[in-house]
């Protein structure tokens, strides 16, 4: 029913345009879009290509962590509790240095709540706490057994170091030589773990064993670096002799590691293997939906195939104002007018 | 709410229990509730200021004879208080005098109020400024609930004193002594019975001594005084106009006067989203809940059976010794997955209250600061509008109310006003006929007056000559008013001689009306030109009458309290104006009583004019009236057209029979007790036997777009109730020309209980009559019979507001009628009362929903719209009330929670900012949930692996961080976006059929969030423990891991935020990656103080290919589905997953999330096809 617009008796009304809102786009919502239109195709085109990277990316990866060295042995069957063993470790190639020991325990909750807390940061640096009750983090080991003297350093995580010896040895028999520097984090080493020599430290909190071992491990299954072999290893088979005294009996196992790392860390397949199986889905995914694109589009008859094919990217978007406008929209306009 | 935060806040208190630090809960309960402390102490200053400056005002009081100026809080009950033109009544004021005009001007004293004559500025916001339901809007509520007459009132209303207190002088006004005896305070706007004795005992002739004049010295006055009526009663909160200054005495100060009685806030709308997601909020609580006690138990367990093997935990003697250790791991867990509920996002009414019921007591609005804000922003993107924006009324679209926009956008049914809302509501004379003769061009064909009819004209009727060249356009003016009937003057004009008849009807028309021809306005060199100016009349329609009778040379010049004088084809008459019987909705008919004064009559007779609808005219006209068949022949021929009729009777009484009815009439309107009914019963002893004369016929144009938007609404599958006041066959027509009737909107959608029907036939229009229960159950009866319910679709029941209450009322019927209009597609309901409009939108919120939308569980969400203060009771009790800022004040426009300038405008309303809402709130609303539940259940999946210790896998800060900070803004920005343009938007009425249906939040929608947080939350979770080789023992340590997962969570937050948006706009771009460049920062800064556990950590994981490789590829594998599904599935996790549309059958897969708007050939065709029903329709008529 178009008809004129009411005209308002004059005189009646004075007109004030002072409300009237700002024509910008913000308050009119038609800022422009900076958004890709994704259209099945470029969709497609999209997922093809990134599959394709993770794939390729995938296959490296995964090569590389193949031919990384690593042999874990275990060892904790074989060292009982108090004494000392030796485990061999077969080198077939020969190693450039650096080569890693780590020592890696399995159902060890070093993220247990009552454990990861059982710390004081303070104490560790160094400040001298006499007042148990500031050291309460620590509970249940706080302060020696009926004293009011504080444990230094407190808590469940220094109490429970591991204390297992790892010798490694040459095939000859001689001992391989290793380092502690470098085993943990400089930012560690530099401002998180002091020694003082009138702290009453029951262990060496600067030592580089000590602070591997406080940084506690996220999952249950971890290993720790235990030594850095700096010397080229020739292959043969190397010894490592042990002396158990960390006892896991009742919830673990206990590992040694010799390995080298690759250029993202240390051999992991997994990390290939995920990206393969992500980067083929996708390159599966395109291929799948790319036929059907293929095949299906243009069915005549069809309205949806029409909107298919419109690979052309609109990043403008008008809002339409005129509401009257809008009953002239052709029939045949498509959601092209749409941005996304 | 608040307490369950307050517990969980308390808990993170003790070292023991608490998994993580307590700022994680602390900082964001503080910013919170910071944050609305602050919105309520800058409501309570707001609040102060307003009532420190209403009552510091300064008003003029009359102490001890002289005018003081004092602030108004100093008025007592009693004072005499002096208020100019333009300002507020500080109190109820008994009016005594209104002074500034000279006796010859004014001698009725008349002093006219408005009501909501608010300055601009206070009204612009008041959702901000005011809270809902302040003052004014009561005040505009009930003074025009039941005042407002049906065909539309303004909003000027006029006051008079009374003629003893009028005719004393100022001074003695000023020092004027005597009794009010009043009613107590009472919140009833409409009845003011009083009394005031002028010349009290002397023991009492002071006003106001003890307190509030009334009931206790009542008794000792005994009989006499002069009655007191609503008419001089000037309420607090209106304004004085057009009046220079009246002298009124305080009557009731304070929150005793009327407004203040009846100050209440409104109870405060929850809309069907939030109901949904305080709904789901709970179920979300008690899957908390759930798993706190599972993970907690297990982890009991864990320790009591697992723990002792783990020496390094010394865990051997806990759990035996003490009992309440117990309760410590599940208590942990709680803390733990006390952020699955977004504490930004809490529900209005506070979801735990049944559970801990203080706490909806004690702050009953709980914050909720990202859906407030978005709310708030929603409306303000509402007041842009400039396609809103009315230039000539210089008003846009105005949200009253900050809380409803997502209501829109799921709009069930409209209940709608007709006069003013649906039609422009200016008045147009067109037809009239006069005894037997019709006149008057037909209608709909606007003739194009030629130059010869033109010049016939001007010969015919002559336009004052030798006009001023400024009267010019004002005379072009008035001829393009008239335009139309030109023609239907012309004849007139000469039939009018020799046709005596013709001449009382012109007569009849300018003597029996209440127009006022206010002197001031009439421009001294054209006083012909005086009703064009300011005419403060309480109808349009009376003026249009007015107007017509004036060029037909039967010209109303002015009238006082007794007198009005008329001036026929130049010669003046003069009338005595012995009564005024008002017109009220009740009576829908008005009468003067008149005496011709000069010329002199030939006997004295009093002349009974009465106008009023057709059924109320006809019931009191002379039964041998042989007019009778014409003139309701001629009423039904207009009303056919779409025009009002009205028609004009008359009836002569001799000078002593009137003179004994006057006193009858006069002793009711003095009585004190049930003055009302006895005064309705004297009216109705004069108005019968009357004569009838003519017919008036009015048109009143339907609004530009009326039409198109009924029909676009109607194909979005809303239901339409039309409520007027107009007769049957008048509602019929425009309900035609509305395109309300059409029955193929619904039967395009193709909806459900269309294809059930089947061979049922479509588009009946059914009737149902009576006006006692007798004729109801008749009716319905038939009706069952003719159209049994299985058979009949998509019909138009038409009904009268009577019929509708009576059988509402009865037991028996009501439940017949409620399924026969609950099914129907649309609802006419002619001669309704305001009440009436009220009770139909009770029962429309009560009523089962049509089976197409039940079938899908929505219930009626009634948005009621009106423009007059006739509908302000309609537009109250509905969910959404929309209000017309028109021609009728702003009445309606105040008590709504949305007002716009025009009907056509309601579209863009619902289908473009409802709908907008209503998608981005749903997403909003989704996503704040999503991301929290993501985060816990990242904690949730950790803790499988730490012995269900409870540990926290992320620190306090980034826990904190999470939901307040780095992902706080970008879901926020989302309120920019557009899901589809506003044109689709605009033409498409499936979308809003999906917004209705709740196709973008429902029980789906947002358990497909929850599943995809829990599945990202694992992906993320478990690649990134891989790729740190947790297969084969993991060299990551707890400081480490988290902020690799905790980069690629946000990474993947950016993922999801774009790929739900469809317009990412700059604004939308910097929040998201703002947000992320946010966390860089914060964490390089970090990672860069020594002493803090963070030392280190993130450049570590920026140093470490590890983390480079993981992140991209668990985000890659959390987010590609999602993205994958949506765009290629046509799988919408958001929520607008798009049914097969098109023909059903056609392939629904593969095809794009947008489809074109359905082809408005289509459309077209379906219109065509209606015209046989309108040809039926016609005949029907």
């Amino acid at each position: 029913m178009p008809g004129p617009t009411p005209s308002p008796t004059p005189g009646l009304r004075r007109r004030d345009t002072s409300n009237k809102p700002a024509d910008t786009a913000v308050k009119q919502q038609r800022l422009p879009a900076i958004q890709p239109v994704m259209t099945p195709g470029k969709v497609i085109l999209t997922v093809s290509i990134l599959g394709t990277i993770f794939l390729g990316l995938g296959i490296v990866l995964y090569v590389f962590s193949r031919a990384c060295f690593e042999t874990v042995v275990r060892y904790d069957d074989q060292c009982p509790l108090g004494t000392t063993c030796t485990v061999d470790i077969t080198i077939p190639n020969d190693l450039e240095p650096p080569v890693y020991l780590y020592y890696q325990l399995t159902g060890f909750h070093q993220n247990h709540r009552r454990y990861v807390k059982s710390r004081s940061d303070a104490q560790l640096r160094g400040d001298n706490i006499t007042d148990p009750s500031s050291l309460s983090d620590c509970d249940p080991y706080v302060t020696y057994n009926g004293t009011n003297i504080p444990i230094n350093p407190c808590g469940l995580i220094a109490r429970s170091m591991f204390n297992d010896t790892l010798l490694l040895k040459k095939p000859d028999g001689s001992v391989m030589p290793v380092t502690k520097d470098g085993i943990a984090w400089n930012s560690d080493v530099e401002s998180r773990y002091r020694s003082k020599p009138g702290l009453n430290q029951w262990t060496n909190v600067s030592d580089p064993d000590f602070i591997v071992w406080m940084r506690t491990a996220s999952l249950p299954n971890f290993r720790k670096l235990y030594r850095i072999v700096r010397d080229p290893m020739p292959a043969g088979v190397y010894h490592v002799t042990i002396q158990s005294n960390f006892n896991v009996e009742a919830f673990g196992e206990k590992y040694v590691v010799l390995a080298k790392t690759t250029w993202f860390g240390g051999k992991n397949d997994f990390i290939g293997i995920a990206y393969i199986v992500v980067g083929g889905l996708c390159v599966l995914c395109g291929l799948v939906f790319g036929l059907k694109q293929a095949f299906c589009r243009r069915q005549p008859g069809s309205l949806h195939s029409v909107t298919g094919g419109h690979e052309e990217s609109r990043t403008v978007t008008r809002a339409d104002l005129a509401p009257s406008l809008a009953f002239t929209i052709p029939p045949t306009m498509p959601s092209q007018g749409v941005a996304r | 709410m608040n307490i369950y935060f307050l517990i969980i806040g308390v808990l993170q208190l003790f070292p023991s229990i608490t998994p993580v630090n307590p700022i994680t809960t602390w900082l964001p309960i503080i910013i919170i509730f910071t944050l609305s402390a602050l919105k309520e102490l800058l409501d309570d200053i707001m609040r102060y200021r307003s009532d420190k400056r209403f009552n510091t005002r300064l008003v003029s009081i009359c102490r001890n004879g002289t005018l003081i100026e004092e602030y108004s809080e100093s008025i007592r009950v009693g004072d005499i208080v002096m208020v100019k033109s333009g300002e507020e009544f500080p109190c109820d004021l008994v009016l005594l005098k209104t002074g500034g005009t000279t006796p010859a001007d004014n001698p009725e004293g008349l002093a006219f109020i408005q009501v909501g004559g608010l300055p601009k500025k206070e009204t612009r916001h008041p959702a901000l400024l005011l809270p809902p339901g302040s003052r004014w809007l009561v005040l505009a509520g009930l003074m025009s609930a039941q005042t407002a007459n049906l065909d539309g009132e303004s909003d000027l209303k006029q006051r008079s004193p009374l003629e003893a207190t009028q005719k004393l002088a100022e001074s003695q006004v000023l020092l004027f002594k005597g009794v009010v005896e009043g009613p107590l305070p009472n919140p009833n706007l409409l009845q003011f019975d009083a009394r005031i004795f002028m010349d009290a005992p002397a023991h009492l002739s002071t006003f106001g001594a003890g307190g509030v004049p009334g009931a206790g010295i009542g008794g000792q006055l005994g009989p006499g005084g002069v009655s007191l009526t609503l008419r001089q009663l000037l309420p607090q909160a209106t304004v004085l106009k057009n009046t220079p200054y009246i002298l009124g005495l305080a009557m009731y100060t304070g929150n005793q006067s009327k407004i203040g009685c009846n100050k209440a806030t409104p109870p405060s709308k929850m809309t069907r989203l939030e109901g949904l997601i305080n709904r789901l909020t709970f179920f979300i609580f008690f899957l908390q809940l759930a798993l706190v006690l599972v993970t907690g138990l297990v982890g009991d367990f864990w320790q009591l059976q697992r723990g002792p093997r783990h020496w390094y935990l010394a865990l051997s003697s806990v759990m035996v010794e003490n009992v309440g250790e117990w309760f410590v791991l599940p208590l942990r867990f709680l803390l733990l997955l006390s952020l699955m509920i977004p504490i930004s996002i809490k529900g209005r009414s506070g979801y735990i209250s049944p559970m801990v019921s203080i706490s909806s007591r004690s702050s009953p609005k709980p914050p909720q600061v990202t859906l407030d804000f978005v709310k708030l922003f929603t409306a303000f993107l509402l007041n842009w509008d400039l396609a809103m924006w009315d230039d000539q009324l210089a008003v846009g679209a105005l949200a009253r109310s900050t809380a409803l926009a997502e209501d829109l956008g799921q709009v069930t049914h409209v209940l709608s006003d007709k006069t003013g809302t649906l039609t422009q509501n200016l008045m147009q004379f067109q037809k009239c006929a006069i005894g037997t003769r019709a006149y008057g061009s037909p209608i709909g064909t606007h003739p194009v007056v030629s130059a010869v009819e033109d010049q016939a004209l001007i010969d015919v009727c002559p336009a004052p000559p030798a006009l001023p060249s400024s009267q010019r356009h004002f005379r072009s003016a008035i001829w393009a008013a008239f335009g139309p009937h030109r023609a239907l003057a012309g004849c007139l004009q000469s039939a009018m001689r020799g046709v005596p008849e013709t001449l009382d009807f012109l007569r009849s028309l300018a003597l029996c009306h209440t127009v006022q021809a206010t002197r001031k306005s009439v421009p001294p060199q054209a006083p012909a030109l005086a009703l064009w100016n300011v005419p403060p009349s309480a109808s349009p329609d009376e003026e249009a009458l007015v107007k017509a009778a004036r060029q037909l040379r039967v010209e109303f010049v002015k009238r006082d309290p007794h007198f009005i004088d008329i001036s026929v084809n130049g010669r003046p008459e003069r009338y005595e104006m012995l009564a005024l019987l008002e017109f009220t909705p009740a009576r829908r008919r008005m009468s003067v009583a008149v005496r011709r004064l000069s010329p002199p009559p030939e006997a004295d007779e009093v002349l009974i004019i009465t106008k009023g609808a057709d059924d109320v005219i006809m019931a009191r006209a002379d039964p041998n009236d042989e007019l009778r068949g014409p003139i309701q022949g001629h009423v039904d021929s207009f009303a056919r057209t779409g025009l009002r009729t009205l028609i004009v009777s008359m009836r002569r009484l001799s000078g002593a029979d009137f003179a004994a009815w006057n006193e009858r009439f006069l002793e009711a309107c003095a009585s004190v007790e049930g003055r009302e009914s006895r005064v309705a019963d004297v009216c109705e002893a004069v108005e019968r036997n009357l004569r009838l004369v003519g017919v008036t016929a009015i048109e009143d144009k339907l609004q530009v777009d009326v039409a198109e938007t009924i029909d676009l609404l109607r194909r979005a599958g809303i239901v339409f109730w039309m409520l007027t006041g107009d007769k049957m066959s008048t509602a019929r027509q425009i309900a035609t020309s509305c395109a309300l009737m059409s029955p193929t909107a619904l039967i395009s959608m193709g909806c459900p209980s269309g294809a059930a029907a089947g061979g049922a036939v479509r588009g009946q229009v059914i009737d149902v009559t009576g006006r006692d229960v007798q004729d109801i159950r008749l009716s319905l009866e038939q009706v069952e019979q003719q159209h049994p319910a299985g058979r009949r679709a998509n019909y138009t029941v038409v009904l009268e507001g009577t019929t509708l209450e009576t059988a509402l009322a009865e037991e028996r019927l009501a439940p017949v009628m409620s399924a026969l209009l609950a099914e129907a597609d649309t609802v006419i309901c002619c001669r309704a009362t305001p009440r009436q409009k009220e009770k139909a939108v009770r029962l429309v919120r009560k009523m089962p929903s049509p089976r197409r939308l039940a079938a899908e569980g929505i219930k009626p969400l009634v948005l009621a719209i009106g423009d007059g203060g006739n509908d302000v009771p309609m537009i109250q009790n509905a969910q959404v009330g929309v209000g017309i800022q028109g021609r009728e004040g702003l009445q309606a426009s105040l008590a709504s929670d949305y007002s716009i300038p025009a009907f056509r405008h309601l579209r863009r309303l619902t289908m473009l900012h409802g709908r907008y809402a209503a998608v981005r709130l749903a997403f909003i609303g989704q996503y704040c949930f999503y991301k929290a539940f993501l985060v816990a259940s990242v904690q949730l999946l950790f803790n499988l692996f730490t012995g269900f210790s409870g540990a926290s896998f992320f620190n306090s800060l980034q826990l904190a961080a999470f939901n307040m900070i780095y992902t706080a803004a970008p879901p926020v920005a989302f309120l920019l976006d557009r899901d589809v343009e506003p044109g689709r938007s605009l033409t498409d009425p499936d979308l809003y059929r999906r917004a209705v249906r709740g196709d973008y939040l429902n029980k789906k929608t947002f358990f497909a969030w929850m599943l995809r947080a829990l599945y990202q939350a694992a992906a993320i979770f478990f690649i990134t423990a891989g790729a740190y080789g947790a297969l084969r023992g993991t060299w990551i340590d707890q400081d480490s891991m988290p902020v690799t997962v905790y980069t690629a969570v946000l990474v993947l937050q950016i993922g999801t935020v774009l790929g739900a948006s469809h317009t990412a706009t700059w604004i939308n771009h910097f929040f998201i990656w703002g947000s992320f460049a946010l966390y860089v920062v914060v964490s390089l800064v970090l990672t860069c103080i020594p002493r803090e556990a963070t030392y280190g950590i993130f450049f570590r994981m920026l140093a470490d290919p590890v983390a480079w490789l993981a992140i991209p590829l668990s985000v890659a594998a959390a987010w590609l589905p999602f993205w994958l599904a949506e765009h290629l599935l046509a799988l919408d996790p958001s929520g607008s997953a798009l049914p097969p549309s098109g023909p059903p059958g056609s392939p629904s897969k593969g095809h794009h999330k947008q489809r074109p708007s359905p082809p408005l050939g289509e459309v077209a065709d379906e219109t065509d096809s209606s015209t046989p029903f309108l040809d039926a329709c016609d005949q029907d008529l």
